[in-house]
């Protein structure tokens, strides 16, 4: 009896794929992302307390209350990945880890894509994390399911956009240190405009300045929808902007992080 | 002389058309919202005589028809009072309000016609009857297991995995 013996290609696995597994696993097993899930989870839960109890903040309509906990939400775990990415290539270097790293096959930008994917990692968890809250606010008005997707679809961008943006920074800066403190003021300064009194974000120059931020007009946008109760795609011109800083951070990341090497004096 | 003169004076005083002249009429009779929302009305003030009524002021105000609900008007509107100045003979002059909602209840907005020298009669418009239902507020019920729980089980799975990971090295 004849048997036909065929070769299989052995298909190898991609490397961006293999660099995020391992990111993955030190982020997760090694308890790292626990830990901020845990803090996130902390800020979460105090937040919805007072919303749910205080009396100032009880004068909040439900609407708004969901808006209020999905906007933390959504924010803090930018923030959480802004954190993440800005650690990725400043804090191997930083641990003299990047040139074992760059010695490996594995093609510079990969490893950027690897790191960046872990980094997103985080916003998923956080996402999971705020599901109750928002469950808990929203009930009984039946705005829990749009809540939800739409702030998985805006965070999702906002994640992509910071992940992109840390990876940048990281891949610029020095040491870790900088890096983190650079992140935190640009997060900061991207805060701002959404903070400003209503009376100041009146008028064509506050629209204009809510517009060009992105998480400004990311949370706007979710404020849109939540407490308006407008369509997805009735005020989509707001999710202009997060699109393009993603897109652009990304490609920027891309670039800049497929270049990176080590420094003088960082060899040991 | 002098008694003629003021004759005359008191005579032009009391001849002299003043805000009483002046009908008020709001553009609708009723309108329903909830507390928190801001709503719009306009009046339109007329003046019937032939001849001008000079400064004419209206004045918007607030009712409650709930003797436990107190009211003050400051709260639900921050401008209301407009001093129109003349009002030319048969002249008609629209005025537009908008007042925000913040008690819940049955209540009356009116604005009055009154003149600036405080002479004459004051002249009330149709009532606006206003119903301003509750929002929904959120129960509170059971958020400390939640607020307390999520971060507790949060916590165990840190140390869990610390411990896993102390055992392993």
């Amino acid at each position: 009896m004849a048997t036909l013996e065929h070769s299989v290609p052995r298909v190898a696995t991609p490397a961006w794929l293999v660099v995020a597994g391992q990111e993955l696993r030190d982020l997760w097993i090694a308890g790292r992302a626990l830990a901020m899930m845990l803090a996130f989870s902390a800020l979460v839960s105090v937040t919805t307390y007072l919303v749910a109890t205080n009396q100032a903040l009880n004068f909040l309509e439900q609407r708004e209350a969901v808006n209020l906990t999905l906007q933390i939400g959504v924010a803090v775990g930018a923030l959480i990945v802004l954190l993440g990415s800005a650690d990725a290539l400043s804090g191997e270097r930083e641990r003299g880890t990047l040139e074992s790293l760059l010695l490996t096959p594995a093609p510079r930008r990969d490893l950027v894509i690897g790191k960046g994917l872990a980094a997103l990692s985080l916003w998923l968890g956080a996402f999971l994390v705020l599901i109750p809250y928002v469950w808990f606010i929203g009930r009984g008005i039946g705005i829990v399911g749009v809540s939800l997707l739409s702030g998985l679809g805006v965070g999702t961008l906002l994640a992509v956009f910071l992940a992109g943006l840390g990876l940048l920074i990281s891949a610029l800066a020095g040491s870790n240190r900088m890096s983190l403190s650079i992140s935190l003021f640009v997060l900061l300064a991207l805060y701002a405009p959404n903070q400003m009194p209503t009376g100041a974000q009146q008028g064509w120059m506050g629209d204009l300045l809510l517009r060009i931020d992105p998480l400004s007009s990311g949370l706007h946008y979710l404020g849109k929808i939540v407490v308006d109760g407008h369509g997805a795609g009735q005020d989509a011109s707001w999710l202009l902007s997060p699109l393009v800083a993603a897109v652009l951070a990304c490609a920027a990341a891309l670039v800049l992080g497929g270049r990176v090497s080590l420094r003088a004096g960082e060899r040991p | 002389m002098k008694r003629l003169l003021v004759l005359l004076l008191i005579g032009a005083a009391v001849l002299a058309p003043s805000a009483g002249a002046v009908t008020v009429k709001l553009d609708r009779g009723s309108v329903s919202t909830r507390i928190g929302e801001k709503f719009d009305f306009s009046s339109t003030l007329r003046n019937l005589e032939s001849q001008p009524v000079p400064d004419v002021v209206a004045h918007l105000n607030i009712v409650s028809l709930d003797p436990s609900v107190y009211v003050d008007p400051e709260d639900w509107s921050s401008h209301r009072t407009r001093y129109l100045g003349t009002l030319a003979a048969g002249e008609s002059r629209r005025i537009e309000w908008t007042v925000q909602a913040v008690n819940s209840g049955h209540f009356v907005v009116y604005v009055a016609a009154v003149d600036r020298n405080g002479a004459g009669t004051v002249t009330a418009s149709n009532p606006l009857r206003t119903t301003v239902a509750q929002k929904r507020r959120l129960n509170s019920g059971g958020v400390v297991p939640l607020a307390l729980g999520i971060p507790a089980v949060l916590a165990l799975g840190f140390v869990g995995v610390r411990r896993r990971r102390r055992s392993l090295i």
